[in-house]
């Protein structure tokens, strides 16, 4: 059996409890919106740890230990849209804090596949960190300046036009920005940074392609876009993306699979980019993929591969 | 994810020099300095978060060929990987007085991204930490105690019996005082003897745990070595002159 | 044993020996009986013996018959030295830890330290049974230790009057430098009559119903009293040096205002002693070692003239325990010895029989440093009670010397209660004496003036010095020590303290970099304070030169608006949105835009506003610093996005999915 945990009318989550419909894998949905109806035990057993119990608000119990694997994407809990029946009580916040801490400190332990454990996710809050790893584990990263001096940003700036690149700043955090590129006339607000080390990339010129990973399996996808930020073609360009399914050469396949299990994300969402002499660039490996918008628009099975491995179910199809 | 011991032979001679990153309150870590420091060649530096922070020009590249980080700080002096052996990362905590200046909805921004900083340039360093940072503390992992008696159980020390609920989320502490304290370091046990079993359990409560350098307080329950509590924050003093000695030997190696 | 009160021939008389300290001693003037000699074993860390509450067993597993055997035969008890049972030396010691000072050595573990109850004369023999054993580091005898006395004044015959005169006037110790060490200026001070503090002297039996000790003491709190005159009288003119009561009889003591309290050494041994004082004791406290111990020169043996005695931190036992109370910030004060020893001598560096493996020498404090204070014995000014004894500050002849002693304190001519020599008759607790002398009468003083320092450090807000503070300043101030006929002042003794000049090497005035402070706590947090100056300084000149380009900008294209968000996708409502904006917040008001190549912040919802008010606009947005990354180039993804992201879901917006949909984080 399998535990399915977030907001089921969510495309990525409604995608999966599809799946699992779909190929008969028994499953729980646990709706985070009504997680007040929900109840958890965690027991210590001496030997081998934590073992946890839930009751869902129809009063059906579910022993975790018989659970093989959990798909979670949940929300941090306090935005949460309030329940129907008024104002919150006082009690409420904290009920919610203890059971969404419980659960995540579970999700942590709990010998099951999980796709995606919360600390191991947290990587993720910083760009320039999860990119030290990312070169560990072998992969080409873009080359990358974070500094509060004006002369080095203008100095990396030049270099690279010299080369004939440009070069695009964004967030380190996860605080997501919109890839924007530096101009000429940016150089005037320089000053900013001297308060706040800010990232600067020499920009990769090639194509996009997200890769999602699910346990040992890869789902590529080509993405053509004009934009300097696909996610926002529409705004940048004013064209959406084109998005197509495709495969990667292996030893790219298995480094991604590699990736993925260096940091301890068996599904992820990896944003390479080719570049013309067909070397492979990595910018980010996304814990909680959105990964409904590339199997809507590729028809790529992710979300049935990942069903079917959080049922412990390895095949190819 | 640990990355390897460093190489060795890196930086080594008596330019080599050890980094701690301390709040000036850190007396452990300040004790610790002067006790290093008359035990290796080199110099043992010591330097605070502010002034990695406000420093007036800091440089941290990755993915090219100029990879490495360069601060220059307000009293002078430039820091860089150069000639380091070792670090003795103690920042638990992220100057942020500064960032009240900024606009309020850059505020909660502005922090996130100081802190990202921090993290991938603390990840970067290559030479032995203690400890590497985590995304949940920048001086090491922070594990409460759900996670701490999960490693206790499955490294077969004693735990006290545990029912946790939304209504009840913490489990009872333990009525009596800890007897011992040892130290993971670089998978040795370091501290009082013990049996050989008590002994594999400490060790495989440090792998679990997973920092370079940990402490972990226990005490005897029958037979079996009881849990109290574990930090990835050692208080070196009360490691004695063995854990000085190993201590010296990762960071100056 | 005794020397006379004057300067002249020592002669021997009296009891010595080793064994015993009970009973009425001796006949007065005689030197009080050595406490009993102590075996102690050292066991090895790898042992993890466990030799208390019934038990006689190795957690590490390794046979305990041999030594099992050992003791049955000889009827021999092992005990733990610091404690009940190993298990509470251990969880004390991690108590300690969290109070640990900032004089930090590495701990050292006592609960490797054990005594063995046993007949004395059959200590030795066991000792080197026990040598032998696999789990024995060391085992060795530590010969009784006695007070640092060369006194044998016997009580005037005639009764006291009805009414003690002052004797103060006596006390040159209190009196200005150089003579003295300036203790009735310290009175003057806040604090400076060692307010607040404890003290805790260590000995072997004490008069606390004497008439001048009656207030802001404590009693004994520990060990058995020796029940022995010598013994008594010795540790009532101790305490009466730092603890004498305010009042107009008797005497003045140095830190009056200081809480005394004792422990003798008789039942828990030296080291049991030190240590169960320092469970009582913490930063800004005094602990007084009034002892010292027949040393390897004349091989151990007792000695009536006490030729050869030495510190008692030479043995590992007593060491390990001064080290610990150090390291909780307790000043420790130890006599010297009265062995006429230079304890700079290589005879030292040799480990006594039985001493564990690794032992180094304390006396040199590069081996190791015991964190105490080590008091020598210096000659009064010359003319005092109208006797003299060699140059001021002269070290007297029997004082122990050499490089690792702090300071001097009156060897000779202490006006103190007890004895009797000054006023006597049948009563002890009317006692006074003129002449208490050794390294005995100087360590109290030094215990006086520590307490005053902290008393004074405490009224002035400051932190308690660390005994490591209080021994530089006790080196680099003071009165200094003089030369005299066949004792040079490179037989070092120390400098006589100041206290005037002790505060202001304490509490010095803030400001100059003085390298050796440099990386104190207080200096780096200086430092940081600066670095934040700084920093807001040049916040403050980042924010005026943004505010100037973006009223620069504004002024140049005032009227180009693209279109926002929310006009794109109801090109209809556009004006009413407009409307509605202006209604917002005005920080609202700036609405940013995106185009290729660049950003450009407008303020909007102006409609034709005059620049005035686009400008005053501009002000209240621009009310903080802005990030390089402006907030137009983060989409909002935080509350209103997510509250609304399942309501637009629910209703399978195209548009709001797609957007969602590149919301590849939740917030953890």
């Amino acid at each position: 059996m399998i535990l399915i945990a977030g907001i089921p009318s969510e495309a990525p989550v409604a995608l999966a409890i599809d799946a699992a419909e779909e190929w008969g894998i028994a499953y729980v949905v646990l709706d985070q919106r009504a997680h007040r109806d929900w109840d958890l035990t965690l027991n210590l057993d001496p030997h081998s740890g934590w073992r946890g119990a839930m009751t869902g608000p129809d009063g059906g119990a579910v022993d975790l230990d018989e659970v093989t694997g959990i798909y979670t994407r949940m929300m941090d809990h306090h935005f949460l849209p309030a329940p129907g029946d008024g104002p919150a009580r006082p009690g409420d916040l904290a009920r919610a804090d203890s059971f969404h801490h419980l659960f995540h400190a579970w999700l942590d332990v709990a010998q099951c596949r999980i796709a995606n454990r919360p600390r191991a996710m947290m990587s993720n809050m910083s760009k320039s960190y999860q990119a030290g790893l990312i070169a560990r584990l072998g992969f080409a990263i873009p080359e990358t300046l974070i500094t509060n001096d004006p002369d080095a940003a203008i100095a990396f700036v030049d270099r690279c036009a010299a080369e004939g690149d440009e070069v695009i700043y964004k967030s380190v955090s996860g605080a997501r920005s919109i890839v924007q590129s530096f101009a000429q006339s940016d150089k005037a607000r320089l000053g900013r940074i001297r308060w706040c080390p800010t990232q600067f990339q020499r920009k990769v010129r090639g194509t996009d392609y997200r890769v999602h990973v699910v346990g040992g399996r890869v789902f590529g996808t080509r993405i053509e876009s004009a934009a300097t930020d696909y996610r926002y073609a529409a705004r940048q360009t004013g064209e959406a993306a084109a998005l197509e399914a495709t495969e990667l050469p292996g030893r790219v396949a298995e480094a991604c699979v590699a990736l993925a299990a260096g940091l301890d994300l068996p599904f992820t969402g990896v944003d390479l980019r080719r570049t013309p002499n067909g070397d492979y660039v990595c910018f980010e490996a996304n814990p909680c993929p959105a990964f409904s918008y590339y199997e809507d628009h590729t028809g790529a099975p992710i979300s049935r591969a990942l069903v079917r491995w959080l049922a412990g179910d390895d095949c190819a199809d | 994810m640990r990355r390897p011991a460093a190489r060795g032979g890196r930086g080594a001679g008596p330019s080599a020099m050890i980094l701690i990153i301390a709040d000036p309150s850190d007396t452990g870590a300040l004790w610790l300095r002067g006790a290093l420091g008359r035990r290796v060649a080199g110099p043992v530096r010591l330097v605070t978060p502010a002034q990695l922070a406000y420093a007036p020009s800091i440089a941290h590249r990755l993915g090219g060929p100029g990879d490495g980080f360069r601060f220059a700080l307000a009293d002078g002096d430039v820091l860089t990987g150069e000639r380091l052996t070792g670090v003795v990362n103690r920042m638990v905590g992220m100057p942020f007085a500064h960032l009240a200046h900024a606009h309020p909805d850059d505020r909660a921004y502005a922090e996130g991204e100081l802190h990202a900083f921090l993290l991938g340039w603390l990840g970067s360093l290559d030479c032995p930490m203690l400890n590497e940072p985590s995304p949940d503390c920048l001086a090491g992992p922070l594990f409460g105690e759900i996670h701490a008696r999960h490693f206790a159980a499955l490294a077969g020390l004693g735990v006290g019996a545990a029912r946790l609920d939304p209504a009840n989320p913490s489990a009872p502490a333990l009525t009596t005082r800890p007897t011992m304290r040892h130290f993971v370091l670089e998978g040795r046990l370091i501290g009082p003897i013990v049996p050989a079993a008590d002994r594999d359990s400490l060790l495989q409560f440090g792998r679990l745990w997973g920092a370079r350098l940990m402490q972990i307080d226990s005490d005897e329950a029958g037979d079996r070595r009881r849990f109290h509590a574990a930090s990835s924050l050692a208080d070196f003093p009360s490691g004695g002159e063995a854990l000085l000695r190993a201590v010296a030997e990762v960071l100056a190696r | 044993m005794a020397k006379k009160a004057s300067k002249g021939a020592s002669k021997g008389s009296g009891s010595s020996g080793s064994g015993g300290g009970s009973g009425n001693g001796g006949k007065q003037g005689a030197a009080p009986p050595a406490s009993p000699p102590e075996l102690i074993v050292v066991t090895t860390q790898e042992a993890g013996l466990r030799a208390s509450a019934g038990r006689l067993e190795s957690i590490a597993g390794a046979p305990t018959d041999m030594l099992a055997t050992l003791l049955a035969d000889t009827r021999a008890v092992l005990r733990p030295l610091f404690g009940a049972t190993e298990e509470r030396v251990l969880s004390a010691s991690l108590e300690a830890a969290a109070s640990r000072g900032d004089e930090m050595a590495p701990a050292e573990d006592l609960s490797l330290f054990y005594t063995v109850d046993a007949p004395p004369e059959r200590l030795e023999s066991i000792r080197s049974d026990l040598e032998s054993d696999d789990l024995v580091a060391g085992a060795y005898l530590k010969p009784g230790a006695e007070p640092p006395v060369l006194n044998d004044m016997a009580p005037a015959p005639q009764e006291a009057p009805p009414a003690s005169p002052d004797f103060t006037a006596r006390q040159g110790y209190l009196d200005a430098a150089p003579g003295g060490v300036e203790a009735r200026w310290a009175w003057t001070q806040a604090g400076g009559r060692g307010n607040g503090r404890k003290i805790i002297d260590i000995e072997g039996e004490w008069r606390f119903t004497h008439e001048d000790l009656l207030v802001n003491q404590g009693g004994m709190v520990a060990g058995n009293a020796a029940n022995n005159l010598g013994w008594r009288n010795h540790g009532t003119a101790v305490v009466g040096e730092f603890g004498g009561d305010v009042n107009n009889i008797g005497i003045t003591g140095i830190s009056p205002n200081a809480n005394v309290r004792a422990i003798s050494i008789f039942g828990p041994g030296s080291a049991g002693a030190i240590n169960n004082a320092a469970n009582r004791l913490g930063p800004g406290d005094v602990l007084l070692l009034e002892l010292h111990r027949p040393g390897p020169r004349f091989n151990f043996a007792q000695r009536a003239d006490q030729r050869g005695y030495i510190a008692i931190e030479w043995w590992p036992d007593d060491y390990a325990a001064i080290r610990n109370a150090a390291n909780r910030g307790i000043i420790v004060v130890e006599a010297a010895g009265n062995g006429a020893e230079n304890l700079d001598d290589a005879i030292y560096q040799n480990p006594g029989p039985g001493f564990p493996a690794g032992w180094t020498n304390p006396f040199r404090r590069t081996n190791r440093d015991s964190g105490a204070i080590v008091v020598g014995a210096g000659a009064p000014p010359p003319g005092t009670h109208g006797r003299n004894h060699g140059a001021d500050r002269s070290r007297l002849d029997f004082s122990n010397y050499g490089a690792l002693v702090d300071a001097q304190g009156w060897g000779r001519e202490v006006t103190t209660c007890a004895y009797g020599d000054l006023q006597g008759g049948s009563n002890e607790d009317l006692w006074y004496t003129d002449t208490f002398s050794g390294t005995s009468s100087a360590s109290p003083i030094i215990v006086g003036v520590a307490a005053c320092l902290q008393g004074m450090a405490q009224a002035r807000g400051k932190p308690f010095l660390t005994p490591a503070k209080f021994r530089a300043c006790l080196r680099s101030t003071g009165s200094p020590q003089q030369n005299e006929p066949g004792r040079p002042a490179t037989q070092r003794i120390g400098n006589r303290p100041n206290l005037r000049q002790l505060v202001t090497c304490a509490f010095p005035k803030p400001l100059k970099e003085n390298k050796d402070v440099k990386d104190t706590v207080k200096e780096l947090k200086e430092r940081e304070k600066s670095l934040i100056k700084e920093a807001i300084k040049e916040i403050k000149e980042i924010k005026e030169k943004d505010f100037k380009d973006v009223k620069e900008k504004e002024l140049k294209e005032p009227k180009e608006f693209k279109e926002i968000k929310e006009v794109e996708k109801n090109p209809k409502e556009g004006k009413e949105l407009e409307k509605h904006q202006i209604e917002k917040n005005p920080k609202e008001l700036v609405e940013k835009n995106v185009g290729e190549g660049g950003i450009q912040e407008r303020v909007t919802g102006m409609g034709d506003g005059s620049v005035e008010q686009r400008l005053a606009a501009v002000e209240t947005a621009l009310g903080g610093l802005l990030h390089f990354i402006g907030g137009e180039l983060r989409p909002d993804l935080s509350t209103s996005a997510l509250g609304g992201e399942a309501r637009d879901l629910a209703q399978g917006d195209a548009d709001a999915k797609q957007q969602k949909d590149i919301k590849d984080n939740e917030s953890y």
